[in-house]
């Protein structure tokens, strides 16, 4: 095999994997603290994308400004959706699946909605970062080394604020025993609060980042949430550096898949990886 | 006969009559065909229903068995003219062979993992017929797949071409599947289902056999959506990939949550819900499922238990006005 082949591939893996993490860490940071699945988070993530490139469209911002105006935006979508239709539900038995009803009804009238607002094409925005640099003998597009390096800033930076602040540990606290956090003082309603804010603007951030990469449009989180379930079920419950390491993986494999083996079937490839997984580790690869 | 299930009889009695009636009254074409679809998607959304209300386990990838049903109709009868009348039973078995390996793989898990492994096996599905261009026509779909008609001897040829002539080729198919999954409801079986539901280590406990059971009834489901698919497909005369997407998914769960989930008529009202409220709100095609995601949530968080309920709570009042509170 060209090694050069295998480089531009190894390199197109890398950089949509880095896109899986991202998304699936919000989605696994909910899932881990609430015990929840959103099934909106695929919404969030579109709403990011289109906001900012309406941002600079209509109203013809910097980039540097629609993004931090997207992502807060998004923060607050999510911030009162969770409010509203998930924290009411979380403390009956059937949580589980009662939060995925009222979130695939959130993600319907998101997804619906933006069609309404934006029909079923992307905004013309004149995004940022679209050109091609050339790196030795690889020739990489822009999108995708800035979807890299902000990507991993941010996993890093995420592993970091839960891992090492106070605030991450009382998530970490949360996120183990419910019931022993409570009474250990701590605000189980805020923390809800604020990892579902955090995983809308990590989904926003997502989609800012893949915006100049692949074409944005309303339907765009519906294809990114299935990618974003099959990570987090092949990763286990919860599990921060699993998700990180299954999202590249899975990016990496879709990729040398759609090219050694078949184009068309490469979107079934994380469905059929997910459904071995469940055979054989029901809970996952990284269930604690 | 108690007098609640005298209750309960007027009751029937008064909507079979209303479901007979109704074509006749309306002579609206367009009125017709919305009552055509309310009827065949009533079979759709009981089948969800029954892993929904019966298990107590959402899948989201029920439109699998009810889009294989109508492909399974719809290409046997127009790629190799098979009589309409085999294709009934045909897909109803491929639909509950699908479902038997789906439930197979699937009902090891529960809960919000079962709902997304079904979740992509549809996809799966949806793709291989996207892909799958020499039998199924790809995206292009499957066109003049003939309406079903009956010649007996002796008689005049019935054809079900019209919506008149459909809804009643429906009612009957519907009323069909509400007695069978009202017996089904009170065997033994269905019995044991509702105890798995209610406590699954209870259930393992007194013998039963949870995994075996809980397969029979998603199969049951599957194939009760596979009779919605041929009456879909025989309706419309014109399938595309599209039966297998997220749409009908969302369409039945509105069509049960917001109806009533575990009853009998709930997916019904349900689905009159869907079909008729936009048209007497006039709210446009495109705005249907933002306003219906946005009443999906109003249910789930103020009335979990659905419209029909409510329903027969109020008919109880009616007809028992004089004795509300002493039962």
């Amino acid at each position: 095999m060209d090694w050069q082949i295998f480089g531009l591939q190894l390199m197109y893996g890398v950089t949509t994997g880095v896109a899986y993490a991202v998304f699936a860490l919000g989605l696994t940071l909910i899932l881990g603290v609430m015990g929840i699945i959103n099934v909106a988070h695929g919404e969030l993530y579109m709403l990011g994308a289109m906001l900012y490139c309406s941002a600079m469209y209509y109203f013809s911002l910097h980039f540097l400004l629609a993004a931090p105006v997207a992502i807060l935006a998004v923060c607050a979508i999510g911030a009162i959706c969770s409010r509203v239709a998930v924290e009411p539900l979380l403390n009956s038995t059937k949580t589980l699946l009662t939060t995925m009803l009222s979130t695939i009804a959130i993600s319907m009238s998101f997804m619906y909605g933006s069609l309404l607002v934006w029909g079923a094409k992307t905004v013309p925005a004149d995004l940022p970062f679209t050109g091609r640099l050339e790196l030795g003998p690889l020739f990489v597009p822009e999108g995708r080394l800035v979807l890299t390096i902000v990507g991993s800033l941010v996993i890093v930076l995420l592993y970091l604020f839960v891992g090492k602040t106070k605030i991450g540990k009382v998530i970490r606290a949360t996120a183990q025993n419910k019931f022993a956090a409570s009474l250990m003082g701590i605000d189980l309603k805020k923390v809800y609060g604020l990892s579902f804010t955090i995983a809308a603007g990590l989904a926003a951030l997502g989609g800012i980042l893949v915006a100049p990469i692949w074409t944005s449009n309303p339907f765009m989180g519906q294809l990114m949430i299935l990618k974003g379930f099959v990570v987090v079920i092949v990763a286990g419950m919860g599990s921060i550096g699993g998700a990180i390491l299954v999202g590249v993986l899975l990016g990496v494999a879709e990729t040398f898949f759609g090219y050694f083996v078949s184009m068309y079937y490469r979107e079934g490839l994380g469905y059929a990886v997910m459904v071995i997984t469940l055979l054989l580790r029901p809970k996952g690869l990284f269930e604690r | 006969m108690t007098e609640s299930s005298r209750g309960k009889y007027i009751l029937y009695g008064f909507l079979f009559l209303l479901a007979i009636i109704a074509p006749i009254v309306l002579t609206n074409e367009y009125t017709r065909h919305l009552f055509v679809l309310t009827l065949i998607f009533s079979i759709f959304g009981l089948s969800y229903d029954l892993t929904i209300g019966g298990m107590g386990q959402v899948s989201l990838g029920h439109q699998a068995f009810f889009g294989l049903g109508a492909y399974i109709a719809g290409l046997l009868s127009e790629r190799l003219q098979v009589p309409v009348w085999f294709c009934l039973p045909a897909a109803v078995a491929g639909a509950g062979i699908l479902g038997l390996f789906l439930g197979y793989v699937s009902l090891r898990t529960r809960g919000a993992y079962l709902a997304i492994v079904m979740l992509g096996f549809a996809m799966i599905l949806w793709m291989i017929t996207m892909g799958w261009r020499d039998v199924t026509y790809g995206q292009a779909g499957v066109r003049g797949i003939p309406s079903p008609s009956i010649a007996l001897p002796l008689l005049p040829e019935i054809k079900f071409d019209s919506p008149l002539s459909y809804y009643y080729l429906s009612l009957a198919l519907l009323l069909f599947v509400m007695y069978f999954i009202s017996r089904l409801k009170q065997s033994r079986f269905g019995r044991a289902i509702a105890g798995i539901r209610e406590n699954e280590d209870r259930a393992i406990l007194l013998g039963i056999n949870v995994f075996a059971h809980l397969l029979m009834m998603f199969t049951i489901a599957a194939m009760v959506a596979g009779v919605a698919g041929f009456a879909y497909a025989h309706y419309i005369s014109f399938i595309d990939p599209k039966v297998l997407s997220v749409y009908y998914m969302s369409m039945g769960l509105i069509m049960v949550i917001v109806g009533g989930s575990g009853t009998l008529f709930g997916p019904i009202f349900g689905a009159f819900v869907f079909f008729f409220v936009p048209e007497w709100l006039r709210i446009a095609e495109d705005v249907r499922l933002v306003f219906f995601g946005i009443v999906l949530v109003t249910f789930i968080i103020l009335m979990p238990e659905g419209i029909y309920p409510r329903l027969v709570m109020f008919w109880h009042r009616l007809i028992y006005s004089d004795r509300v509170g002493k039962e």
